[in-house]
């Protein structure tokens, strides 16, 4: 059953990842990232330690496999509700790689979550119902933890309290940092408050990692490309409006031939009219002839 | 029929020619759009009237200008602009043709020739330490036949040829720690004499040879207990200077290089004194000016080294520096202020300045505020005695010259140091008033219309021309103070660094009230107030029309942060201040909020340096209002130097001493920690609250709809590594990589990180609709660049089905929360600009259907605008036909740049430091204001009027042609009657 899950949450974050993220080359390596659903269930207290505890194991591991090119590192999210303190909720852990561009990275991300205990649930049930915040806190650099300030996220209650409890976390990393995790249901989140508690008190938890981008250089042109635009430019413009360019001529023109025209029209009526005494005194026998 | 068809042709071609055209001519220039300049607070004058033909007065500014202004009008003759960081610190006439401008801390020394303010020379000067600034300008001092000055600078004397800006010789006295406070020439003496003190305890003189800086003598003279403050000299061998406790003047004398001291206790002249005193920088032979907490006392030194009292003057007087009247005769000016008037008196050293030369009042506007600098100068009237005239400055840093019991002319420079502009409306229309002032003016505009008829007619004298020009320019109508139908008219509220609150007239950038609100906010508890910011607290548009807008301004008592704030509410239409609040809580950020109470009045969050939220106005009303949202309250805060975003909420109440109902405590939402080795935050960018989108979606050539991902609450951000904030230049491109977020501000969600490899800022950015268009430098490129981030969101790209629209089975409808899984997708593009830029904002018009400008504010001090058109991510080499009709441009490595799209036309903004774009009530239109040490303001039209006939629509051309025509038909008409009956007749 856990591995048909662990497929379909598989085949699900890779069915969101294309149109949530920029594609980006370590979303698509199928160990980059794990759906997870921690579905172990142990008393809160038992399972992780508290915060600075592993930061030293972590750092003498590290100290001892420091030949290796990677070492693992493990770090605790830990949660709040509303304004309460905040206490271990669950480990994730990775391993360090060295990047290719110089530094670490991190890869291999896994989370296990510790299920809410009977105090928390109802802290949760609470939390419902005031339709108030449940706080995680991530340390900010994952090699000197927790960095020089926790990554703290929040959401409304509301929005986890599906059918289980769901979450997504993407983490947002810069080499060993963590810039700031997004963190929220996987898909929408229902409003207004529901107060109809989860079923299961388990998560259903989907971890992302996520890196920058870098940004596309910008186009030079070469000389010759550009010097064909410009001809294009500068060709077109005659071509296309001859008739905006010219018609403050064109149409004088049209005029002084319209006039031209009529004027000729006009013209042999005139002389006709103009000439009529001297032609009716030359010739008297035309009009004689037309009056006839 | 002939004729008849001739003068209709000739209407056709008229009315052919005379068609509206959509770009700028010459004679358009000065329509809708004005230019006014300034100079900024003066920080020193000279005069220069002397046998000159024009008279003017030399000055420099805070806002590091220089400039000539006319004596007569005090219009700028000439004016430079220094550099941001080029403080003027000294300011003279050497030969009397050249300007000496000592800036940079002492270290560039330029001179200007004085008629046109052509730069003769410029010399920088090397030095090793920073100092205080000093020029001395002898008169007829020449060595090897160049006549020299004496500057000292950053630890050095030099001396440095009048002519040519050449350094003939330096010293360097700062090594022992001397820092030198004055420099002494005496006219005809071969030696310079350096006085000054070393650690605040000995007195040093040195004494250089003027030919090579050679020290002939050197002497130096412990006083026990040490000085304080500055030493005053009062004459060639004497100086004063207060000792260490401020409570004994110490008469410094020098005599054949022998230093003596003499201290006197201040109470001996002053039995009320107490505290410190401040002896004042005044040039006066034999006499120095002592400040005290309660008076300004006037000082002569007699005898040697015996003090005097010679004149005792109340607090609120100002002094100037005395000016040589004739042989060993001075005077200097005093003035005093009684509440609207001030008093100039003018005093002469003859008979122990007891005798005042000149006696002047002057009413004086209210708004101007008090005195603070005197300039005095002195001119021959026609009857040969002496006239004085003086310049002075003001509290709101006008400049005023008096001249015979009244002022002259007037500067608002207070206006070249504006912190904040809002636009307001001006009153609607009454009934009646328009009505009796068009019958009025009937004639007028008979004839102005016909005027304007012979000018399209080309039939018009040059006498004419200038005539319609003159009219066209100052029509009254733009100049109303009306409301007016196209919301051209409008008032611009503008607040300025001394605390003036001004409103100007779009029409023609007149200012129609100005209140000073510095003097209303000094107070025991307030003393220096300083303004940051200016909010529309009241507009009302709908129920409550019967009130004036108003405006809420937002100060602090002092430059720290956590100092107290005070707030003021001021009649936008009267200029009174309605209400004053404070000294209260400091205040860190003000958050305008959607929200207006039944008055109209917007509601204000008010954030204080302990992140509290405190509510304004404080009505029980409000409160309502607020608690009702105070769920769906976030915002964000930006902690530059740590690198760190924080997201914040509110909770229900506050934990103070005292409860308050109208404060809120903040919580944290989210944080986003940037690694500070890396990143560092140099620009954020968010979209304008009162901006209005009129289409969701983007329809493209394929007939495909994208959704525009159209949210308030995105921040742009941009970082660089910490070695890439130096200048550029400064930083390889490998060393440096620019960093660009949009952050969703509720959730703290990153949605778009992308890094430029090889660049660096400054970034200046701009956030609107769904896109963010930022200026960055390419160091690989050697080039500025312009990117543009689209945003669309791909969670309703589905919702392309009519049907299913019809049918309602979609999510277009349903409640948008943001903690809702987000899908956007991003396009960007980036092209490379030649232009480096000052500000960058975007057009906003009242509907938002008018296609967008960007308007960049050039180095050059000149506003370009750029169609969006061109910062389109989907332009691609070779566009489709169809993608052309949609109008993409092909794409181009750079934008271009068209020299017409200038809306300054060839006009500069001096020190342009912003543009303020806001809507006109025509959607076409939108208003452009400008502003840094000049203001310039214009109307914009992005895709053209095209929904309104330009105002120079020649409307009785149109009715004369009409006229023209109807009479045309009726004569052809009759003729052809004519000649038909002819011909039936023959």
């Amino acid at each position: 059953m856990a591995p048909v899950l662990l497929l379909l949450n598989l085949l699900l974050s890779l069915a969101v990842a294309p149109c949530a993220f920029q594609s980006d080359e370590l979303l698509t390596e199928d160990d980059e990232f794990v759906g997870l659903e921690g579905a172990q269930f142990h008393d809160s207290a038992a399972v992780s330690p508290p915060a600075s505890p592993p930061a030293t194991t972590m750092r003498r591991r590290s100290v001892e496999t420091g030949s290796d090119s990677d070492s693992k590192v493990q770090f605790a999210l830990e949660h709040a509700f509303g304004d309460s303190d905040f206490s271990p909720a669950g480990t994730f852990s990775a391993r360090l790689k060295a990047s290719s561009h110089g530094g670490q990275i991190l890869t291999k991300l896994r989370f296990s979550r510790d299920s809410f205990s009977q105090a928390e649930q109802d802290n949760f049930k609470k939390l419902l119902e005031d339709d108030d915040f449940y706080r995680i806190r991530i340390p900010s650099n994952v090699v000197s933890q927790p960095g020089r300030e926790y990554i703290i996220s929040s959401v409304k209650a509301r929005c986890l309290a599906q059918d289980a409890l769901d979450e997504l976390l993407v983490l947002h990393m810069e080499g060993v940092n963590i810039l700031a995790v997004s963190y929220g249901p996987p898909g929408l989140c229902q409003y207004p408050s529901n107060i109809k508690s989860p079923r299961k008190w388990s998560f259903k938890s989907h971890t992302f990692l996520k890196y920058g981008d870098l940004a596309p250089r910008s186009q030079v042109f070469t000389e010759a490309a550009v010097d064909e635009n410009l001809e294009d430019e500068t060709a077109k413009p005659p071509e296309k409006s001859f008739w905006a360019k010219y018609w403050m001529y064109l149409i004088p023109l049209g005029l002084v031939v319209m006039n031209a025209v009529t004027q000729a029209m006009n013209m042999p009526e005139e002389q006709a009219t103009g000439q009529a005494p001297a032609v009716t005194a030359g010739r008297g026998q035309p009009t004689a002839v037309r009056r006839r | 029929m002939k004729m008849a068809i001739r003068v209709f042709m000739l209407l056709v071609f008229i009315m052919c020619t005379s068609r509206p055209i959509s770009s700028l001519y010459e004679d358009q220039v000065g329509l809708a759009d004005w230019h006014q300049q300034y100079i900024g607070k003066v920080k020193h004058a000279v005069f220069h009237t002397q046998k000159a033909g024009r008279k003017r007065v030399i000055v420099s500014t805070e806002e590091n200008v220089v400039a000539s202004l006319d004596l007569r009008h005090g219009e700028i003759f000439w004016r430079h602009v220094l550099g941001p960081k080029d403080v003027i610190d000294q300011l003279d006439i050497a030969l009397g043709k050249y300007v000496i401008t000592l800036s940079s801390g002492g270290s560039v020394i330029r001179a200007w020739g004085l008629p046109d303010g052509q730069m003769v020379w410029e010399s920088r000067l090397q030095g090793s330490r920073p100092s205080r600034s000093l020029l001395v300008i002898p008169k007829n001092l020449k060595v090897d036949k160049e006549s020299i000055m004496f500057v000292y600078g950053n630890g050095y004397i030099h001396a440095i040829a009048n002519t040519d800006g050449e350094v003939i010789w330096k010293k360097d006295l700062a090594s022992e720690g001397f820092e030198v406070h004055q420099l002494i020439y005496s006219d005809g003496s071969d030696a310079l004499y350096a006085v000054g003190l070393i650690d605040s305890s000995w007195v040093g003189v040195y004494q250089l040879k003027i030919k090579n800086g050679a020290v002939l003598a050197h002497e130096k003279l412990l006083f026990p207990g040490g000085f304080s403050g500055d030493l005053i000299l009062v004459s060639n061998d004497k100086a004063v200077t207060m000792d260490a406790s401020g409570t004994n003047l110490v008469v410094i004398r020098l005599r054949n290089g022998q230093i003596y001291f003499h201290p006197t206790p201040i109470t001996e002249f002053i039995l009320d004194f107490s505290g410190v005193g401040i002896i004042l920088p005044s040039k006066m032979p034999q006499m120095f000016i002592l400040r005290t907490e309660t008076s300004a006392t006037f000082f002569k030194v007699v005898n040697e080294d015996e003090l005097r009292v010679v004149e005792k003057l109340d607090l609120a007087s100002t002094i100037s520096d005395s000016i040589p009247l004739s042989e060993g005769d001075d005077a200097c000016a005093v003035i005093q202020q009684d509440d609207d008037k001030i008093i100039l008196t003018v005093k002469s050293n003859n008979n122990d300045w007891t005798s005042n030369l000149a006696v002047e009042k002057i009413q004086m506007d209210h708004q101007r505020g008090q005195v603070q600098k005197v300039f005095l100068n002195s001119y021959v009237r026609t009857d040969m005695s002496n006239g004085f005239r003086v310049l002075i400055i003001m509290e709101d840093h006008s400049l005023l010259l008096l001249q015979q019991g009244e002022v002259v002319w007037s500067r608002e420079d207070g206006l070249a140091s504006i912190i904040d502009v809002k636009v307001s409306e001006l009153p609607i229309e009454k009934d009646g008033v328009t009505v009796t002032k068009v019958e009025h003016g009937l004639l007028e505009r008979l004839k102005w219309h016909l005027l304007k008829v012979k000018g399209s007619l080309m039939i018009a004298t040059p006498d004419d021309l200038a005539t319609i020009q003159k009219t066209r320019v100052s029509s009254s109508d733009k100049t109303k103070m009306t409301r007016e139908r196209n919301g051209f008219r409008k008032l611009l509220i503008v607040l300025t660094r001394a605390g003036k609150l001004v409103a100007l007239h779009t029409g023609d950038g007149r200012i129609v009230w100005s209140l000073l609100l510095n003097s209303h906010w000094r107070s025991k508890t307030c003393e220096i107030p300083r303004f940051f910011s200016l909010h529309q607290w009241q507009d009302p548009h709908h129920h409550a029309l019967d009130e004036n807008p108003s405006m809420l301004v937002i100060g602090r008592c002092g430059d720290n942060l956590n100092s107290a704030g005070v707030l003021s509410i001021v009649d936008a239409y009267r200029g009174k201040e309605l209400d004053h609040i404070g000294p209260v809580h400091s205040i860190f950020q003000v958050i305008p909020l959607p929200f207006t109470d039944s008055l109209e009045r917007r509601l204000h969050l008010l954030l204080d340096a302990n992140q509290q939220a405190h509510l304004y106005p404080r009505t029980v009303e409000s409160l309502g209002i607020f608690q009702q949202e105070l769920g769906n309250m976030y915002w964000y805060s930006v902690d530059r130097d740590e690198s760190i975003l924080r997201g914040h909420g509110l909770k229900k109440t506050c934990l103070v001493e005292v409860p308050d109902n109208f404060c809120f405590d903040a919580r944290n939402v989210w944080t986003i920690v940037l690694p500070s080795d890396t990143e560092k935050i140099i620009a954020t960018a968010t979209r304008s609250p009162n901006e209005v989108v009129h289409t969701q979606a983007k329809v493209t050539s394929e007939h495909d709809v994208m959704y525009k991902h159209i949210s308030k609450n995105l921040l742009f951000l941009a970082t660089v590594t910490p070695k890439a904030e130096q200048p550029i230049g400064s930083v390889t491109p490998d060393a440096s990589s620019l960093t660009v977020y949009v952050i969703e501000t509720v959730s703290g969600r990153i949605l778009h990180r992308v890094t430029h490899p090889g660049s660096q800022g400054p970034v200046h950015a701009i956030f609107s609709e769904n896109w963010v268009v930022y200026h960055f430098f390419n160091l690989k490129a050697h080039r500025y660049e312009i990117a543009v981030v689209e945003i669309y969101d791909q969670a309703r790209a589905e919702n392309k089905d009519m049907l299913k629209l019809v049918l309602g089975a979609h999510n277009l409808t349903s409640p948008v929360t943001a903690y809702s899984r987000l899908e956007v997708s991003m396009k960007s593009q980036s092209y490379f600009f030649t232009h480096s830029v000052k500000a960058m904002v975007v057009t906003q018009t009242i509907k938002g259907i008018t296609s967008r400008q960007v308007l960049v504010g050039t180095i050059g001090d000149q506003v370009l605008a750029l169609d969006k058109r061109f910062l389109d991510p989907r332009r691609t080499v070779n566009p489709t036909q169809a993608e052309k009709e949609e109008g993409i441009i092909p794409l181009t490595d750079s934008l271009p740049i068209i020299s017409q799209s200038y809306v300054t036309h060839d006009l500069k903004v001096e020190g342009l430091r912003d543009i303020v774009t806001f809507p006109a009530k025509l959607e076409s239109t939108t208003l452009v204001f400008a502003y840094g040490i000049d203001l310039f303001f214009a109307r914009l039209a992005p895709s053209k009027t095209y929904d309104s006939l330009t105002e120079e629509f020649n409307y009785a051309l149109l009715l004369i042609t009409i006229l023209a025509l109807v009479v045309g038909i009726f004569v052809t008409w009759i003729w052809s009657e004519k000649e038909e009956l002819q011909d039936k007749w023959r």
